[in-house]
């Protein structure tokens, strides 16, 4: 059976100008990525793995080549159909979180949901069922400030779910917590793409916490330098 | 050390706008304050020199008053004090008319009878034409422009009325220097004193003597002695400048208050700059502490930017400050009608460093607690960027609030006698940070109602643009100088607007007749002239004092006496009662209508008797009745002529109020009164609509220049927003980008932030204008104490007008935090959070 596109990069290039020098920071980018896979882009420090994550996102604009979500080219995007794309059809996860600090949890996950004009009430089955993925049904009312790492990384995972996105992109979500917590959303993360059946694309620096992950994307010097598909992946145990 | 001195002075380069903001905070409140509070000693100075030119550099005065036994002084009783006196300077003056050749109208010459050598000795005298030596007997000195309008030339004869036809020689034509320098509506000629003196019989005796005194001679002393002899005479200094600058101070006491607001503004401007600049440098701070830099150093260096700004600003005051200063005085002089006078800066280099202090010392205070509150910060969280947060205490600051208004109104309602000032101002202070206190929670609230309104009108981006409102702490900076901004111009207008109302109604309530008339000496013979013009048809002669009271703890009241029979019903002074029956009894004995201010005040009862203590006799007057007035500022009685002219031992009244027939022309009777008066004495005829247009005008000059303040306030609150704006933005940089990550279109960020500025428009406006009218009450605290007279009435037709300007401040301020969205960098934003 065939695989589904949901990502595609074609001859992608990003380069920024530091000084008189232009310096390439992706280079010549050629990738696929499949529906219900676990992606995890490793590589040492600079070597253009979050650029690229971003590039997939369309939070950046590459200086050259295509980039295609769902079929549709970013490249020849309008500001608002871009935003409408981010808000519907990818959920993002930060290292730092990013949740908005006078926000309670659950109007930070309806976040996506009031930027797209919809009602909250008609959403609010759903906002019960994240915030029940991410164990954080009893802490609804909180306000980031009064959350632990963890949990604020679970309140932006349950953010990057609200709108029942196909792809969810992660930039090093474990980066900024310890190693138990991290593992706690290592494996949450497992779950939502074997569960919920979404598409994950992750950066990371630890071979460990790709291992969560299906597939593993090695980036250096701005090019792939290999592709490992199907590794073993950690169990799940929750 | 030297590289975090290095960097601070990069730093600040590198933000020039936010550093120009912080200067021009500094500098404006600086240059103010330099301005107002020289203000009054400068046009002091001014007044001083323009006295000293028209009537030298004598020491002390003495000439004849009503109360004199002559109009003339005798130079014998000074030649006592040959050890005190360096130069008797006898004076005696005269005048005569003079029909130019060829035209149909008279000059009047006002001629001044000095020793020549005398005269140069404490005077000036530029001679363009023609000598002055050997000036005697017949002879004149004329000035360039006095000659000009009689048309003669030296050496010229004129005819001369000076009691008696005399043939007079032109000897000079001197510069408008020294006696001439005043020479207005009339000609200024000099003759030599001995001629004056025959001419007018005087047997060697002057109507003024100017006494210069030999150095190091206490002045008070030998004014005393000469009292002593000269006891029925005056004798005071030639200039008094100490009570010329006391009345000054008055007049300049409300441009230090707004000083006050434009400083306590510009400390609230610099103290937001500075957290921004703290917040823009945390990550350095940590960068620095971490690899050593202690705690004082940093706040060694952070503090030494202060001081840069300080010093930068406060120079830059001092330059402000010549211009402000320049421009104030020129405003002031021709509200007190002295436009033409050339203006001299006196700003001793005193002021210069005080200005220069108050810069650093502004710039100091600012920045201490921004600075202080990143040292409490431990390094771990500056680092990991992990501070904790602080919840604002909303009772508290409500509760505090409330007191601070409370305190204020009590304060400045309740402290009189001398006080009333200091505790009026000290009260709008209080009340004003009062308001402040109470805001946040005003915020907290309408913040809410507003996103019920906005979610419907907007949307959901009109819900989260209320909620950034009720929170973020910078719009509520801002909306915290927009309310005070407002709070001070609507106060300042209605002030305005009151005043230039009040003025036309007073004169035109309180007195029914037509014209007020001065004359020297006015005795019964000039009050006959006056009513033998066929237009005249009443006058009522008031004489006015000035009383210290003992009942009502040696305050001063003004009170009048007047020829009772004679008021009703050609002048109102809103008696209580009947007013016939009131007006008859105070004639019949010494009896004293005083003002429902003073009786609320003193609380003083019909059948009470009031002390006035006159110059050999103290008479009691007993309280017969009440009137409503705010003549005086309410500081005002009404009492019978007869006895207080007895009493006080007046020969003269000092004016009349003069109703005139139906249907005569004000202005032509007051000419032609004039015209019958002038071979007899001097007079100034006034009619109510002259005097009341020239009150206003003064006043419309005082609260212009009042006016400016308030939008220099206003300005500077402006600049502070825009700083607020961007602190807003830098700290919510990354809450913006995450947005855009997540699917925050541009156009939605951009909708959300003009709906923001939107809302905290509302608000502010809202805020400020509840603030600016109870501002308006206390404010009428600081008119009493100044004695200004004038009752605040809010007017609601100005609240259209700062409700639409408080939003479109922050609608158009918006502009700055839109325009960095539209250029934000979503990864950068979130990366370096």
């Amino acid at each position: 059976m065939e695989r589904e596109v949901v990502i595609e990069t074609e001859n992608l290039w990003k380069s920024y100008d530091l000084g008189t020098q232009k310096v390439d920071v992706l280079k010549d980018i050629s990738l696929q990525i499949y529906k219900g896979g676990f992606y995890s882009i490793m590589g040492p420090s600079g070597s253009g793995k979050s650029t690229l994550l971003y590039l997939l996102g369309g939070l950046d604009k590459p200086s050259q080549g295509s980039i295609k979500v769902n079929g549709k080219e970013l490249m020849v995007m309008k500001d608002k159909d871009s935003s409408i794309m981010r808000r519907r059809d990818i959920g993002f996860v930060f290292q730092f979180y990013n949740l908005i600090p006078n926000l309670s949890v659950e109007e930070n996950i309806l976040l996506p949901v009031l930027l797209d004009g919809q009602k909250v009430k008609k959403h609010k089955e759903r906002l019960d069922e994240i915030l029940e993925i991410v164990g954080l049904a009893e802490r609804r009312k909180y306000t980031p400030r009064e959350l632990s790492g963890g949990q604020q990384q679970r309140v932006a995972i349950a953010r990057a779910l609200m709108n029942n996105p196909d792809i969810i992109l992660a930039d090093e979500p474990i980066g900024n917590l310890d190693s138990k917590t991290g593992t706690e959303i290592m494996l949450l993360l497992q779950k939502i793409n074997r569960e919920e059946g979404k598409t994950i694309v992750q950066v990371t620096h630890s071979r460990e916490s790709a291992n969560y992950g299906t597939d593993l994307i090695m980036v250096k010097d701005g090019e792939i330098s290999h592709i490992e598909e199907n590794i073993q992946s950690v169990q799940i145990a929750l | 050390m030297n590289i975090l001195i290095k960097y601070t002075v990069k730093s600040m380069m590198e933000k020039k706008f936010r550093s120009f903001l912080i200067i021009l905070a500094i500098a404006l409140a600086g240059g103010l304050f330099l301005a107002s509070s020289r203000l009054s000693a400068n046009i002091g100075d001014m007044y001083c020199k323009k006295l000293t030119a028209a009537w030298g550099n004598s020491d002390i005065d003495i000439y004849a008053n009503e109360d004199s036994p002559t109009y003339q002084v005798s130079l014998s009783g000074c030649e006592k004090f040959q050890e005190e006196i360096e130069r008797i300077i006898p004076q005696l003056s005269g005048g005569a008319e003079y029909k130019v050749a060829g035209e149909e109208i008279t000059q009047y010459i006002n001629i001044q009878g000095y020793n020549i050598e005398d005269y140069l000795a404490f005077n000036e005298l530029v001679v363009l034409e023609g000598s002055v030596e050997n000036f005697s007997g017949g002879q004149i000195i004329l000035s360039k422009n006095g000659a000009s309008q009689l048309g003669v030339s030296v050496g010229e004869e004129l005819k001369l009325n000076i009691n008696g036809m005399r043939k007079i020689t032109v000897v000079a034509i001197v510069d408008q220097k020294g006696i001439f320098a005043s020479e207005q509506g009339y000609v200024m000629a000099m003759m030599p004193f001995d001629t004056m003196v025959r001419y007018y019989k005087a047997n060697g005796k002057a109507d003024m003597i100017h006494l210069i005194v030999k150095d190091g001679v206490d002045v008070d002393e030998t004014i005393e002695k000469l009292q002593k002899v000269y006891s029925k005479y005056v004798v005071e200094y030639t200039v008094d400048s100490e009570s010329l600058n006391a009345q000054l101070s008055m007049m300049t006491s409300p441009f230090m208050l707004m000083t006050c607001i434009v400083v306590f503004m510009s400390i609230f401007i610099i103290y937001s700059s500075f957290k921004v600049i703290m917040l823009e440098k945390l990550p350095i701070v940590g960068t620095f502490r971490s690899v050593g830099a202690t705690k004082g150093i940093m706040n060694g260096v952070l503090l030494l930017e202060a001081l840069f700004y300080g010093i930068i600003g406060g120079i830059a005051a001092c330059f402000l400050g010549i211009g402000a200063l320049y421009v104030l005085s020129k405003i002031m002089l021709s509200m007190m009608g002295e436009g033409e006078m050339p203006i001299s800066l006196q700003i001793p280099l005193s002021s210069y460093m005080t200005t220069l202090i108050m810069g650093i010392v502004m710039a100091l205070a600012s920045t201490i607690i921004p600075i202080l509150s990143v040292s409490k910060v431990s390094l771990k969280d500056i680092i990991l960027n992990s501070r904790p947060h602080k919840h604002r205490k909303y009772l508290k600051d409500t509760l505090m609030g409330i007191a601070f208004i409370t305190v204020g109104f009590m304060g400045a309602s309740l402290f009189k006698e001398g006080l009333e000032m200091v505790s009026s101002m000290l009260g709008l202070l209080l009340v004003t940070v009062g308001i402040i206190k109470i805001l946040p929670v005003v915020v907290l609230y309408t913040s809410e109602g507003i996103g019920v309104t906005f979610r419907g009108v907007f949307g959901n981006i009109g819900g989260l643009a209320a909620k950034n409102i009720k929170k973020n702490k910078s719009v509520l900076n801002s909306i915290t100088l927009i309310t005070i901004g407002i709070s001070v111009l609507f106060s300042i207008s209605t002030m305005t607007k009151n005043v230039n109302d009040q003025v036309i109604d007073f004169y035109k309530d309180t007195y029914k007749c037509d014209i007020m008339g001065y004359t020297g000496n006015m005795d019964d013979q000039k009050l006959r002239i006056i009513r033998r013009n066929e237009n005249v048809e009443k006058t009522v002669e008031a004489l006015s004092l000035y009383m210290k009271i003992p009942e009502f703890n040696d305050t001063e009241i003004y009170p009048e006496a007047i020829r009772t029979t004679q008021l009703s019903p050609d002048i109102l002074y809103n008696l209580l009662g009947d007013e016939e029956t009131l007006l008859k009894e105070l004639q019949e004995d010494r009896n004293i209508i005083i003002s429902e201010i003073l009786r609320e005040k003193y609380k003083v009862e019909i059948g009470d008797e009031l002390t006035f203590k006159f110059k050999n006799t103290t008479r009691g007057y007993k309280v017969i009745g009440f009137m409503d007035t705010q003549w005086q500022n309410g500081y005002f009685a009404l009492m019978p002529l007869k006895y207080v002219k007895k009493d006080a031992e007046k020969q003269y009244y000092d004016m009349a109020y003069i109703s005139l027939k139906d249907g005569a022309n004000v202005e032509e009777v007051c000419m032609q009164l004039e015209e019958s008066l002038a071979n007899i004495t001097y007079s100034r005829m006034r009619s109510i609509d002259t005097i009341a247009k020239n009150n206003q005008e003064s006043n419309a000059g005082m609260m212009g220049m009042i006016s400016i303040f308030a939008i220099l306030a206003m300005f500077i609150g402006i600049i502070g927003v825009i700083n607020n704006l961007f602190i807003s933005f830098i700290e919510r940089k990354q809450s913006m980008a995450m947005l855009r990550s997540i699917g925050m279109s541009k156009i939605q960020v951009l909708k959300m932030i003009f709906i923001e500025g939107l809302g905290s428009g509302v608000i502010s406006a809202g805020a400020g204008i509840v603030g600016g009218v109870i501002t308006c009450f206390i404010l009428q605290y600081v008119l009493d104490a100044m004695g200004a007279g004038v009752k605040m009435t809010i007017e609601p037709s100005l609240f259209g007008t700062y409700f639409i300007g408080g939003m479109l401040i922050t609608v158009v301020g918006s502009i700055i935090p839109a325009r960095g969205s539209s250029k934000l960098n979503i990864i950068e934003a979130i990366k370096y959070e």
